[in-house]
């Protein structure tokens, strides 16, 4: 049975299909469970880890997929002077599909597909209409008291730069989904410290409390993913369901309904019907995947 | 990779077992060492030491610069090591990286330590200005054992570097340095460790090992020493396993070697600096 | 310089150079409460997490929480890669990756694998070959890779212990499991401390009059041997015949 899934693996996800289901048990437009769970590391301003699919944690042996995608984003925040361009600071998304999630990739430089994909976050990120970077200013103060209040006013005006990376544990396929929840239940998360500089000039983050900056999230984004194999469209599909995938379409919605963005690979066509149906489930999914962020504040 | 044959290894096993080794040495004898300070004329210190093929130089340059913002009252020390491609060919390509990266650390770990070299000594204006301290080693020829001959190099190195005068007006935060030869200032060396490097070779293990005993050796234990016997850095290296018991030895006799190593190495650069003023070399390659 | 500026051709960055704010353990005057923390007993471990299994994609993979450090290991292998020298016995590579954001007290990781990296890589290896029968497997390679995505202390003991137990996850044969763990020397009261905190490191290896310094040591229980020693700091000799 799993040779011939492993040597046959088209045909044996046709058998499947052609009575609508898929062989993890799921039907075509059935998503997989999302999980997150956040603030896991302490060392960075905010993080989040999301699982979809298995988010019971159950073991396989023998590896060979099937066990659900895994992401992890954890954010940093740095201190730089404002640009024209960045007056309020600015948040970096970088994506590493470390050779430790799939024998696809390798250590070295990122592949195209990882760097694709920090583009199109990096895009959505910055967009002004989901998030509001108005707060991020620097509080910074002087750690001993000085008399002079020229003194107090030389502290430069500072903003915040915001690395988020995004490291994929585990890719079976929607990583793009994964990597934007993880990315926006991070942000959600983020605390900002107030400064205190010393004589040397040396900036110490304060421990973190009630007074602690966040960032404004105006809008969730949540995105879903669908494969097009033959003429069938399959919702949230794994890695060996993209693999044998035409085309790849991913619907980014809001959490009020509207359409963010649609982004498709591939070279097929889908017809307007099918591609109603996937907005439909789309929007579907973003509400729950948003009762789940939200409930990780 | 130098390579022996087979009943070449099995002589050489036997040998330590016996503890004679194939020049004579007791396993836990060092080949003589030679070291001379001052060679490079355009740093601010240099040392080389030969260990019969070994031959290591060691130059220290000084800058001033910024320091770290964890340490501002600290001075910043660079180490890189590099091997020679044209003295072995297995310090080419990637094998020479990660043995350049290994001796690399090994002796920036024996130097950053704070109980052994006092960086707070090498701040100029706190907070400001503090100086970087370049350490930069040569491996011109490899006859084994290239560990200690560098950390040997180092200590040298440290102890001919004149460390430059410098003028500071703390209020305009300007400063001058100095460009007179005579006024200068030592580094105190005493507290700075040595390596001393085991090889396990069969059951036996010895010290300073050559060329064609590192090739048949399971497990490498380099051991910093300083000058009251602490042990001052370990690291493990080769593929094999040791036991403890020998792990024990090894650290007591390094203790004991590295203790000599240093009163030796000390007597020659007190020698040697009290001759600097008389002698002069020129061109480091001739030896005397 | 150069290196830097390869790395961050593929990736996105800030218009301006940023720094990231020092921890506030770095706040003047600190050291003695850094030190005066240590909220367990000096023989005592923190608490431990294992799970196997947790990589679907790899072959073995392994899951290690000490407290607030978190490792993750996935090993992929035995495979064949094109272009190999024929040997006969399979070639262990290890790759071990700090996350970007692991560690709070110093500035974000590089994404390319720096100095430190490249040595913990090795040692991993030296570490963990001895205990594999690379024998069985020959013209192949076992690949270990291990993410540390937060760094509390001892980052390299657990990469070990993760990378052991991935390794017998994956079915790999082995002589034994390697089990490796830490300990201090606090430069204060000269006291011998098992599995230190990151904080703890950092004040120990800054050492004072009584040394002070983390040794790591990998060893293989059934066995009784050591597969790998490791010292940062200064320790006196009479401290390591206890």
């Amino acid at each position: 049975m799993e040779s011939f899934r492993k040597i046959y693996s088209s045909e044996f996800h046709k058998k499947f299909l052609a009575h609508n289901v898929r062989p993890d048990g799921r039907s075509l437009d059935d998503a997989r469970n999302t999980k997150i769970s956040v603030n896991s590391f302490g060392s960075s301003n905010g993080s989040a880890f999301v699982r979809i699919g298995n988010t019971h944690g159950s073991q396989k042996l023998g590896g060979g997929g099937g066990d659900g995608t895994s992401v992890t984003c954890a954010i940093v925040a740095e201190v730089g002077p404002p640009t024209d361009a960045t007056p309020n600071g600015q948040i970096i998304v970088n994506v590493e599909m470390t050779p430790i999630c799939s024998s696809r990739f390798r250590t070295g430089k990122p592949t195209e597909e990882a760097q694709a994909l920090g583009h199109w976050l990096n895009e959505l990120v910055r967009s002004p209409h989901h998030l509001s970077l108005e707060d991020m200013k620097v509080k910074m103060t002087r750690h001993e008291a000085v008399e002079d209040d020229e003194e107090e006013d030389s502290l430069p005006g500072m903003v915040w730069y915001l690395y988020a990376d995004v490291y994929c544990i585990n890719h079976d396929g929607s990583i793009g989904d994964a990597a934007l929840i993880a990315l926006f239940s991070a942000i959600q998360n983020v605390r900002l410290p107030q400064l205190v500089v010393t004589k040397e000039n040396q900036m110490i983050a304060m421990p973190i409390d009630a007074s602690s900056g966040r960032i404004n999230i105006l809008h969730h984004l949540v995105p879903t993913t669908f494969a097009i194999i033959d003429e069938q469209v399959l919702v949230d599909p794994s890695a060996e369901e993209e693999e044998l995938s035409s085309g790849l379409l991913t619907i980014v919605t809001r959490s009020d309904g509207s359409l963010v963005t649609i982004r498709k690979s591939g070279g097929t066509s889908l017809d307007d019907e099918k591609l109603k149906q996937c907005m439909k489930t789309a929007a579907e999914r973003c509400k729950t995947v948003e009762k789940e962020i939200k409930s990780q504040r | 990779m130098f390579k022996i044959s087979e009943s070449e290894r099995e002589y050489l096993v036997g040998g330590i077992l016996q503890n004679v080794r194939n020049d004579g040495r007791a396993n836990l004898d060092f080949r003589s060492i030679v070291v001379k300070t001052g060679v490079l004329t355009q740093t601010h210190g240099s040392a080389r030491v030969q260990l019969a093929n070994t031959d290591v130089l060691v130059g220290i340059k000084l800058e001033t610069g910024e320091p770290e913002a964890q340490a501002p009252h600290h001075g910043r020390i660079h180490v890189s090591v590099e091997c020679c491609p044209s003295a072995s060919p297995e310090f080419e390509g990637r094998g020479g990286e990660s043995l350049n990266n290994e001796l690399t650390l090994v002796i920036e770990r024996i130097i950053k330590d704070t109980s052994s070299f006092d960086l707070s000594k090498f701040s100029i204006i706190p907070g400001k200005l503090v100086w970087i301290i370049y350490i930069d080693a040569m491996v011109l020829d490899s006859g084994g054992n290239l560990f200690d001959a560098i950390s040997l190099g180092t200590r040298a190195a440290l102890h001919n570097t004149m460390v430059p005068h410098v003028d500071v007006n703390i209020e305009a935060e300007e400063f001058t340095v100095s460009d007179d030869p005579e006024s200068f200032t030592r580094i105190d060396v005493s507290d700075i460790p040595i390596s001393v490097t085991f090889c396990k070779i069969g059951s036996g293990y010895v010290v300073d090992a050559s060329i064609e005993e590192e090739s048949c050796m399971s497990v490498r234990t380099t051991v910093g020493v300083n000058k009251k016997g602490n042990i001052c850095t370990l690291q493990k290296g080769g593929h094999g396993s040791i036991d403890p018991t020998t792990m024990y030895q090894m650290i007591a006799s390094a203790k004991k070697i590295g203790m000599r190593l240093i009163e030796g190495l000390d007597k020659t650069l007190h020698t040697e600096s009290n001759d600097l003023q008389s002698k002069k070399n020129i061109g480091f390659f001739i030896d005397q | 310089m150069a290196a830097r500026r390869v790395e961050e051709r593929y990736r996105s960055n800030a218009p301006v150079t940023t720094v990231r704010p020092l921890h506030h353990s770095f706040l003047p005057g600190s050291q003695a409460t850094n030190l005066a923390k240590r909220d367990r007993k000096r023989n005592e471990f923190r608490q431990f997490f294992m799970k196997t299994g947790i990589i679907g994609q790899a072959s073995g993979s392994a899951y290690l929480e000490m407290a607030n450090t978190k490792i993750i290991c996935g090993i992929y292998g035995p495979r064949q890669i094109p272009k190999m020298e024929f040997s006969e016995k399979a070639k262990l590579q290890c790759d071990f990756k700090f996350a970007t954001f692991a560690e709070s007290r110093r500035e974000r990781r590089k994404y390319t694998a720096d100095k430190e990296e490249k040595e913990f890589s090795m040692l991993m290896v030296q570490a963990l070959e001895s205990s594999l029968i690379l024998e069985k497997y020959p013209k192949s390679v076992i690949d270990c890779y291990v993410i540390v995505l937060e760094n509390d202390g001892g980052a390299l003991n657990g990469a070990i212990t993760c990378a052991s137990m991935a390794l017998a996850n994956a079915g790999i044969e082995m002589y034994d499991l390697v089990a490796a763990a830490s300990i201090g020397l606090n430069p204060l009261n000269g006291e011998i401390l098992l599995d230190p905190t990151e904080a703890e490191e950092i004040e120990y290896k800054k050492g004072g009059k009584k040394g002070g310094g983390v040794v790591t040591i990998g060893f293989m229980p059934g066995m009784n041997e050591i597969t790998q020693i490791w010292q940062s700091g200064q320790i006196p000799q009479e401290k390591w015949l206890l």
